[in-house]
């Protein structure tokens, strides 16, 4: 398939998103301080089918490539390869850090991107680590959230890439579209991108493989266990210290804490 | 005069010095990791051995009972002594063996402590420390409670996922549909498949 195809292809996904997305918020507002657990998850089925399918790819695919990854190259060179696929991300860091009017970090992202590709020759080392310049992350779905779409909407898993919520999906969609390196290749070199997917695929099976394999191993129930960690997780990207510490700081002493439901955001 | 003065500036010094010193739930988060690290992670002994320590200090540092009170929820009060009894050590197993098996990922990164926060509940405070990561250090949170002078660990949150909480949604979903036993031993049977030590 040519890569024009996939940005056609991409902009519907895009869109039909974007118009569920205007659905889900009009439709959840209404019971945002009433969210019961089926209203959370309303995609349970689905989501529990494609997080079976996710482990399987990891116990068989993933985990396996991993630690052939590991055995046929040093430390060194995979951290070449994981600086790499990082500095070829710092450019959609930067135009999110923008859209979300968040100067400072605008200016250390490009700061971080120029000196990587420039003294750390083309982001194989991490330069701008050691004159610490700061790394900060931001996504589409995080903009989003910033521009006031608070609701994150029913989680919801992907196929291959994992967790996610319907905004954050949506803004991961779009955020193909935004991100400079996909512009920045002529035409001619667009099949370049694949090698890009192919890098940050490595990189993060890299990441996750152990974290995976283990809950997969020591859990009852994987699937609400990832779920957990990944709305936990996300909810502090998002909102911050003070806001994940609304849900840690329970008092042990309250048998009832949260009603006995799983883990919700707002 | 000089010497009064001599006096009482090293009287401030004591004192400041005395001040910016690990208050006592830092320095006991800080003792366990480091003897973790020096008499598990980057030891060299055999992994019998090591596996052994781990299990020593994980059980003394943790506050399972606790844990695994809270873990269950509602269903905590509708159980019978011998149940709670079964469920607390079966979770016990199950937990060293998870995290016997997460500090593997461990490969030498300095930890930095950071102070305290308060926490919800009595004598209890979070210890901040940072794990140094690149190119952003990860932030982990022990929870420690105090009691007649001991320090216990009641929940680890790492980068805003709390160990204690995920547990509790694991469980109390599963509880929904089944028995409190049929649970102890679903997670009897795990931690004896789940091979994994120290390495």
């Amino acid at each position: 398939m040519r890569l024009n195809n996939i940005k056609i292809c991409n902009t519907l996904i895009a869109l039909l998103m974007l118009f569920s997305l205007a659905c889900c918020t009009t439709s959840n507002a209404i019971n945002q301080t009433t969210l019961s657990e089926e209203q959370n998850d309303p995609f349970e089925p689905y989501n529990r089918a494609a997080t079976d399918f996710n482990f399987f790819l990891n116990t068989y695919l993933f985990r396996p490539f991993d630690k052939a990854y590991r055995f046929i190259f040093p430390e060194t060179i995979r951290t070449g390869i994981s600086n790499f696929s990082d500095n070829l991300k710092q450019p959609y860091i930067f135009v999110n850090a923008l859209l979300q009017g968040d100067f400072d970090d605008s200016a250390q992202t490009f700061g971080r991107f120029f000196t990587n590709t420039t003294l750390g020759i083309g982001g194989l080392f991490d330069v701008a680590t050691y004159f610490e310049i700061k790394a900060p992350q931001k996504d589409f779905g995080q903009t989003l959230y910033e521009w006031g779409i608070t609701n994150d909407g029913p989680y919801l898993v992907l196929p291959v890439i994992g967790p996610s919520t319907l905004r954050d999906t949506v803004g991961m969609g779009i955020g193909f579209f935004i991100d400079p390196v996909d512009w920045a290749l002529p035409k001619a070199e667009q099949h370049l991108l694949w090698y890009r997917y192919g890098i940050q695929l490595v990189d993060s099976a890299d990441n996750m493989t152990d974290l995976l394999w283990n809950i997969e191993q020591t859990s009852i129930d994987p699937y609400v266990t990832l779920k957990s960690y990944y709305l936990q997780n996300r909810n502090k990207f998002l909102r911050g210290e003070e806001a994940a510490k609304e849900s840690y700081n329970f008092s042990f002493d309250d048998e009832d804490y949260g009603d006995d439901e799983e883990f919700e955001l707002e | 005069m000089k010497k009064i003065l001599f006096i009482l500036c090293s009287l401030f010094l004591i004192l400041t010095s005395a001040q910016a010193a690990e208050a006592p739930s830092t320095a006991f988060v800080h003792q366990l990791a480091d003897e973790i690290i020096t008499n598990v992670l980057t030891s060299q002994d055999t992994q019998a051995q090591k596996t052994e320590r781990f299990e020593k200090y994980f059980l003394k540092a943790l506050d399972t009972q606790t844990i695994g009170k809270f873990v269950l929820g509602r269903y905590w009060r509708t159980a019978s002594p011998q149940e709670r009894n079964d469920f607390i050590d079966a979770f016990t197993d199950m937990a060293l063996k998870s995290w016997a098996d997460k500090f593997n990922l461990y490969t030498g990164q300095q930890i930095t402590f950071l102070g305290e926060q308060p926490a919800e509940g009595k004598n209890q405070v979070y210890v901040i420390s940072q794990i140094q990561n690149e190119p952003n250090p990860a932030e982990v949170l022990w929870r420690v409670q105090e009691k007649n002078g001991s320090y216990q660990i009641v929940d680890i949150i790492v980068e805003g996922v709390s160990m204690v909480l995920s547990y509790r949604n694991e469980y109390t979903s599963f509880l929904k549909d089944h028995k409190l036993p049929e649970l102890t031993k679903k997670l009897q049977e795990q931690a004896d498949s789940f091979t994994s030590s120290i390495k």
